[in-house]
């Protein structure tokens, strides 16, 4: 996927300034920025999901061929879960309450397939089981209160990779976690990566992980990319002085 | 939770109460036919306003005997009033499981057993007859199935429009917002009695029984969304902002679905009040347009065509048991209230202590 030159405004100021990045296939791209620096709206906008009074000023977010900023809404639809799915930072909130947790990874395949009762219920087992849940029927009848933080995660990256999309948008999926469920849930996406053919968009602040994971990275301030490159590079030699300060907090 | 719920419900001995009626006058309308000794049509107009039957334990001796009732003697006043006398070389045994007018168990198997009654010509009127004789107690129990499915019926068709409009409103929001609650208010501006009579002049006076019926709880419904659609957009408003509906759209799920399933559930505590609060009114409602007869005509009963016989002074004083049907709505209508109030101290977390 490519973005060119993406601008999000909000009452005519930017919070996004002629952002470009291209995530490349079976690729992990970081986005690293403070809070407010634009990442997770990037994110969003290419979903096309922003909250009311954010606008897409301009650009273009090229994505199979098409410009996912202009393609009409049941085209959009039809992306969204199936083609890029999307993890959040908080799974307690991105979840349903009033739902059970397989009857919300089941979601997608109402949405994109015509599964039957069985067949989803089947399929969802099987997702929880590659992203390593111990007893899937359990998880698949709890409410996601029930579960634990880590669960709870997991399950979302379930429903995510349901339809095996080409890409994944996690923002901050491991903030909310502990460190070691962060390396955990790391690794999951690493080998979920390989197993399912996917790339990534990572969108997060915390360096370390960056460190691990990414293989390209851009950094964000004020709503434009100040540097990017490859990680390894970035990192051992960043150039620019808001990285260096986000460097400095990480070790 | 769903238990801590139920038995702080349980703690409101009131709400109990009326729940446990709000059953037995369901049932009692369910099985109607069953319970009934008589059909809703089944007349005897001799028996004018005959006073409620009594039914007897002993005979003249005093001793023990099966119940049974007498016959009776019709003699007039000076006013041409009938005056009601027992007969008493004419007994009338009361048994059970007898035969009587055909009818269906639940619209389905035909069979004529009735729970009680008297061999012919003998006739019970456990609560006293009409002006045409026909037995108010089996009235009664056929009026319940009108008046109590009315307001269920009515009920659901506004509420699911409602539900739904509310629920488009508040997660579209914008313009869709502005004209659909600016419907809804046009709706609501208007004084909801004249509004059902101008509506329910609208209905061709060529309707059979049947058809005027399903228009009553079709206008009934089509007065009562409003009110519903304008609060649940009004939750639909804040829970959009929510993050699981955002989560929903990034899974490609269709905007109708998401109000729908990720939306609606969100406003079932209030909905399930909202419905035991509204019945009532639908009931009442439904009660005003056949007492004025404009509801359901006779020889159909409910309880508001009933009430509709007790409109004179004369009537009243010399039957007051054709005031019964009032009873059974005051009944039904405060229980309702208490049960739906009952519900909001429970579900409500607004007004909890």
């Amino acid at each position: 996927m490519q973005i060119k030159n993406l601008a999000v405004s909000v009452n005519s100021k930017k919070i996004v300034d002629d952002v470009s990045l291209t995530v490349e296939e079976r690729s992990i791209f970081a986005l690293v920025g403070g809070s407010g620096s634009g990442k997770s709206t990037t994110g969003l906008a290419v979903l096309r999901l922003l909250a009311p009074g954010l606008e897409i000023k301009s650009g273009e977010a090229i994505f199979g061929g098409r410009d996912l900023l202009k393609i009409g809404a049941e085209e959009l639809r039809q992306v969204r879960g199936k083609e890029i799915a999307m993890v959040f930072q908080e799974p307690l909130y991105a979840f349903n309450p009033v739902l059970t947790v397989g009857q919300q990874i089941e979601e997608v395949f109402t949405a994109h397939t015509d599964f039957l009762g069985e067949k989803r219920l089947e399929e969802t087992l099987r997702l929880l089981d590659i992203v390593g849940i111990k007893d899937p029927l359990r998880v698949h009848k709890s409410y996601p209160h029930q579960l634990s933080g880590g669960m709870r995660q997991r399950a979302m990256i379930a429903q995510a990779v349901a339809l095996k999309p080409r890409l994944i948008i996690a923002d901050e999926p491991t903030s909310s976690l502990d460190v070691t469920l962060q390396a955990r849930v790391m690794e999951l996406f690493l080998k979920l990566r390989d197993e399912f053919d996917l790339s990534v968009l990572l969108i997060t602040h915390d360096l370390g992980v960056v460190q691990h994971m990414a293989d390209h990275v851009a950094v964000m301030n004020n709503g434009k990319i100040v540097e990017s490159g490859s990680s390894g590079e970035v990192l051992k030699n960043p150039k620019h002085q808001y990285t260096r300060e986000l460097l400095s907090y990480v070790s | 939770m769903k238990n801590r719920a139920w038995s702080q419900f349980c703690e409101n001995r009131w709400a109990v109460a009326g729940l446990i009626i709000l059953g037995i006058i369901h049932a009692a309308a369910l099985f109607a036919d069953f319970l009934a000794p008589y059909s809703f049509s089944n007349e005897e107009r001799t028996y004018s306003y005959a006073p409620p039957s009594k039914i007897h334990f002993r005979d003249e001796q005093g001793s023990l005997v099966p119940p049974f009732v007498y016959g009776a003697e019709i003699k007039f006043d000076e006013y041409r009033r009938r005056i009601y006398q027992d007969k008493a070389d004419e007994k009338y045994p009361l048994s059970f499981f007898v035969q009587g007018d055909k009818y269906k168990i639940l619209g389905l198997v035909p069979t004529t057993i009735h729970l009680f009654g008297v061999k012919e010509p003998g006739r019970i009127y456990l609560w006293g007859a009409d002006s045409r004789g026909r037995d108010l107690f089996s009235r009664l129990l056929h009026g319940a199935r009108i008046s109590l499915s009315i307001g269920i019926l009515g009920v659901a068709i506004s509420f699911s429009i409602g539900l739904l409009v509310g629920g488009i409103a508040g997660y579209y929001g914008g313009k869709t917002d502005d004209i659909i609650m600016r419907i809804c208010e046009m709706f609501m501006m208007f004084p909801g009695f004249y509004l059902l009579l101008a509506l329910r002049a609208v209905v061709p006076p060529n309707f059979n029984s049947i058809q005027v019926y399903l228009a009553i709880v079709v206008i009934l419904s089509f007065i009562g969304w409003a009110s519903l659609a304008r609060v649940i957009r009004g939750m639909c408003l804040s829970l959009r902002e929510r993050e699981f509906v955002l989560a929903a759209k990034t899974m490609g799920l269709s905007d109708l679905r998401i109000i729908i399933r990720h939306i609606l559930p969100h406003t079932l505590s209030y909905s399930l009040i909202a419905v035991m609060l509204s019945i009532p009114g639908y009931i009442l409602a439904e009660s005003s347009l056949s007492l004025i007869g404009l509801g359901i005509q006779d020889p159909y009963a409910s309880w508001g065509n009933l009430l509709a016989e007790a409109m004179g002074i004369v009537q009243i004083k010399f039957a007051p048991w054709i005031l019964l049907p009032g009873f059974f709505i005051f009944i039904t209508v405060m229980c309702f209230n208490v049960v739906g109030d009952a519900l909001r101290d429970v579900l409500d977390p607004k007004t909890s202590q």
